[in-house]
């Protein structure tokens, strides 16, 4: 099949009436509670410095990102809508919900 | 079947590939679209079209997916049905069914025996193969020294350029000290092997109904400088003791074009999971093209082997001499590595590489896991193998490289370079051969099953012939021991590169009966991971919607077989078995308090960043291409792949560290997968651990769905640069994959400090300073 031919016969009916899916572009919001997030610190300069992330991780990050997955995968079950793209939704960390056992082992 | 049994609609109300009872007019429909598709692959893979083309048409979207329109997806809505998906065709079977043909066993590799050059130090190859030496330095090398002292390339005749193309170095691997063998004379090359990547032979089929296979439909390995590939892949069997040297030639078209539709003429041979140097790893961004060698060096070395028993006393830690008895090596024998496998791992193009095959399996003898049934010293386990060698007898130890695959309409491989989710095919195969079967004795066999799809899990249980499971016994785990073998009737999850060591017994069942080894695993339609196991009697039935479910090899109970260790011997059922499965096959190595500790959530995560300000990646990837697969490190930004960025750091050798892997999505899985070192499986965060993980040694992880695991790592030995990823290879090209820096190299060596990024081309590698995450460098 030509390429050519493709795109202007069967793919040109197919533009028609079709909806491309829309990219669904959100920025990383978790709440208050979040241990894990570096956040800007002034200094008596008024310049703004960017503290040193966690080199090591604590039982309270690991819980809040179980915490976070299993939002996310909640949601997909009520809209029904398979996440596609960047989709990092708010929620609430809840540190009384323990989802990380460090005693399993 | 009912695409939602978890509550997630996967984008269908169906699943990818259509029934065969489907109309005629809806085959149509559905080979259109996927014509369609493998026209617009072709067009981008020459360079007709680009994907920015394809955006400002409005046929991809900004995940870099087609779009979902009729007459280009599988998912968009047919013609003929508004609530059903377009579908994807059927591999066209000829006048194949299922197990109507012998399984193949793996391609086993003839090694050459290497001598040492005292005075260059060099590895030298047999005189009549015409090779040149192997070395601890690459050619690279002397090929750039020669340009330095002899002005004038590409015109100066230098001997050391590439001898296909005249452009370029002759070998792949990296100039000077960092990319040199490390610990050369300590792990001196004893034997080698000379292969070649490349178009496939002719006349190369799946089955014997079935069509053959174009040259560059499949690229796999055969024997030999610049030879034709074979099916089925190769098997190496490696020893502890004796270190390796695998030469391999890209014997792949010079021109990219060439490819069948998909796959990428460059490659770096990953050994799955090797104890080697980052050089010999295949996945330190070092790929090689058409008319070069990449000489790997596999150490055999036995991790610890710098801290625990130094001195070569424990009789475990050893390996066959040949001759019934052991060459001990330094090292701790709990961490003993058995069925291992290689692949390509050229980043971006892994998954269309490997599933275009480019794999074969490696298979590591030891002391107490010897290949030998009989021989009995109080360190071998016996364990099902043969007895006719000293060591790795596959009579009765078989590898299964489990894949799937799908064809065009004209019968040849077909892959769709669109999906970023995952892809399945519609050809259930065991060796790269369809639905094959396996005479077998009644007796003891052990299987070596490695799930060699890209996006596929499997889930398996073996039927009688009165169609009930059976019981068989769980011994290894991504080739490490469990400690005690557990009896089971059904294996867990499968995820792609996992490899499952099980022993199962026959003897039960007369000559004449047929027992099938039968996938239960239903998967989504988009490839992301698994969805429900069916039940035996449901999966027997097979699903029309996938023929992957079901009976994928069938083993046949019989009087004798011939024996693939020494050709023309004959085995009989009426020979005693006197293999063992012991209750005991290695001892616990301990949970301690870490150094540190590390979370990694692999997910998707604003919009990837693997191009740099330039807009280039590193290495170079398709034009537009998405990456919609994202890692985060400790909590913080998301990256994704991009081979000059080191996203965790490993200060020393030696520091015990837990890591926790946590499933940053909803509804899918993630295999991941940690180059180098095995870690033991801890915690699966609230959720059990079942009996083949709990406190064993793994390289690959199936995350599950909002799953976290946490293991204990250790690194040693060797250092340099290695990568951990998700191995649904799909998610890893768009490009669920980080840069991981060991600096655990011995004291004085380039690999206790950050070596620099090599960035190949086919006129040579440049090198530039890799950026370091903060959050994954624990120095000060």
């Amino acid at each position: 099949m030509n390429l050519m031919s493709t795109l202007r016969l069967s793919l040109s009916a197919v533009l028609a009436g079709a909806a491309v899916i829309a990219a669904v572009s959100a920025s990383a919001q978790t709440a208050a509670g979040n241990l894990t997030t570096a956040t800007p610190a002034a200094t008596a300069s008024g310049a703004t410095v960017k503290r040193k992330p966690p080199t090591s991780a604590t039982a309270e990050m690991v819980n809040e990102a179980i915490q976070r997955s299993e939002a996310r995968a909640a949601k997909g079950r009520a809209s029904g809508i398979t996440e596609r793209w960047g989709t990092e939704e708010p929620f609430t960390y809840n540190p009384a919900v323990r989802r990380f056992n460090t005693d399993q082992q | 079947m009912n695409a939602c049994r978890n509550g997630i609609n996967t984008g269908a109300d169906n699943t990818m590939y259509i029934s065969s009872k489907a109309s005629r007019a809806r085959q149509r429909e559905a080979q259109n679209a996927r014509d369609n598709r493998a026209e617009i692959i072709k067009a981008l893979s020459i360079g007709q079209i680009t994907r920015r083309d394809l955006y400002k048409w409005g046929l991809l979207t900004v995940t870099g997916a087609m779009a979902l329109k009729n007459g280009l997806s599988p998912f968009a809505s047919s013609a003929y049905a508004d609530d059903i998906p377009t579908g994807t065709p059927r591999s066209p079977l000829g006048t194949a069914t299922k197990f109507s043909q012998p399984m193949p066993r793996l391609a086993l590799q003839v090694p050459y025996t290497l001598t040492k050059d005292q005075a260059t130090g060099n590895a030298v190859w047999p005189a009549g193969l015409g090779e040149r030496d192997s070395k601890r330095l690459s050619w690279h090398s002397e090929f750039t020294n020669f340009n330095t002292q002899n002005p004038g390339y590409p015109y100066n005749n230098n001997p050391f350029r590439n001898p296909i193309t005249a452009r370029g170095p002759l070998e792949g691997r990296p100039p000077g000290e960092v990319f040199a063998h490390q610990r050369w004379d300590e792990f001196f090359p004893k034997v080698g092997y000379i292969m070649s990547w490349g178009q496939v032979a002719t006349g190369t089929k799946f089955h014997a109904g079935m069509t053959a296979q174009n040259p560059n439909a499949i690229w796999t390995y055969g024997a030999g400088r610049f030879v034709r590939g074979t099916l089925p892949p190769f098997l190496i069997k490696g020893r502890y003791g004796e270190p390796i040297l695998t030469r391999i030639y890209n014997n792949t078209p010079l021109n990219r074009e060439d490819n069948g539709g998909f796959g990428r003429n460059e490659s770096q041979l990953h050994h799955h999971n090797a104890h080697n140097g980052a050089e010999s790893d295949g996945a330190a961004n070092v790929h090689h093209f058409p008319g070069t060698f990449y000489d790997y060096r596999w150490s055999t070395t036995l991790a610890r082997r710098d801290t625990i028993n130094t001195q070569a006393t424990e009789p475990r830690a050893s390996g066959p001499n040949g001759n019934g008895g052991l060459v001990n090596v330094k090292g701790d024998f709990r961490e003993l590595q058995g069925t291992l496998w290689a692949h390509d791992h050229r980043f971006f193009f892994t998954a269309e590489n490997v599933y275009k095959g480019n794999l074969g399996m490696v298979n590591y003898y030891s002391g107490p896991d010897r290949g030998n049934e009989e021989l009995a010293d109080g360190v071998n386990l016996r364990l099902p193998s043969g007895k006719l060698l000293d060591y790795g007898n596959l009579d009765f130890d078989v590898n299964l490289v489990i894949s799937d695959a799908a064809t065009s309409q004209n019968g040849q491989l077909f892959f769709d370079t669109f999906t970023t989710d995952g892809f399945l095919g519609d050809l259930p195969l065991v060796n790269f051969a369809y639905a094959p079967y396996m005479n077998v004795l009644p007796r003891k066999y052990r299987f070596r099953i490695l799930n060699a799809s890209m996006s596929r899990f499997y889930r398996f249980c073996i039927a009688s012939p009165n169609n009930q499971k059976i019981n068989f016994k769980f011994i290894a785990n991504d080739g490490n021991f469990v400690v005690n073998p557990i009896t089971l009737n059904t294996l867990d999850h499968q995820g792609n590169a996992e490899r499952y060591d099980i022993v199962v017994d026959f003897s039960t069942f007369p000559v004449g009966s047929r027992l099938k080894l039968v996938n239960l695993l239903e998967m989504r339609d988009d490839g992301r991971g698994p969805k429900d196991t069916l039940s035996l009697g449901e999966a027997l039935q097979g699903d029309d919607d996938d023929p992957v479910i079901g009976p994928m090899l069938e083993f046949r109970v019989v009087s004798s077989v011939p024996s693939v260790d020494v050709p023309g011997y004959t085995h009989f059922a009426t020979t005693p078995d006197n293999s063992q499965v012991p209750n005991t096959l290695t001892v616990q190595i301990p949970i301690v308090a870490p150094v540190r500790t590390r979370l990694v959530e692999f997910g998707r995560s604003g919009s990837g960043d693997s191009r740099g300000p330039n807009g280039q990646c590193t290495p170079d990837c398709p034009e537009n291409m998405p990456f919609p697969w994202t890692i985060k490190i400790n909590g913080q930004d998301a990256h994704s792949m991009n081979a000059n960025r080191i996203s965790l750091l490993i200060p020393q050798p030696g520091q015990i560290e837990h890591w926790t892997y946590v499933n940053g999505g909803g509804g899918w899985d993630h295999p991941i997968h940690l180059h180098f070192e095995e870690g033991i499986t801890m915690n699966r965060g609230n959720k059990p651990i079942p009996n083949t993980e709990l406190l064993v040694r793994k390289d690959v992880w199936r995350l599950r769905e909002s799953g976290s695991v946490t293991f204990q790592v250790q690194f040693g030995e060797y250092g340099g640069s290695y990568v951990n990823h998700c191995h649904n290879t799909v998610h890893e090209d768009f490009a669920m994959l980080m840069r991981i820096q060991l600096l655990t190299g011995v004291p004085g060596s380039p690999q206790t400090a950050v070596t620099p990024t090599p960035n190949p081309s086919p006129d040579g590698i440049t090198f530039t300073n890799p950026e370091i995450l903060p959050e994954g460098d624990p120095r000060t």
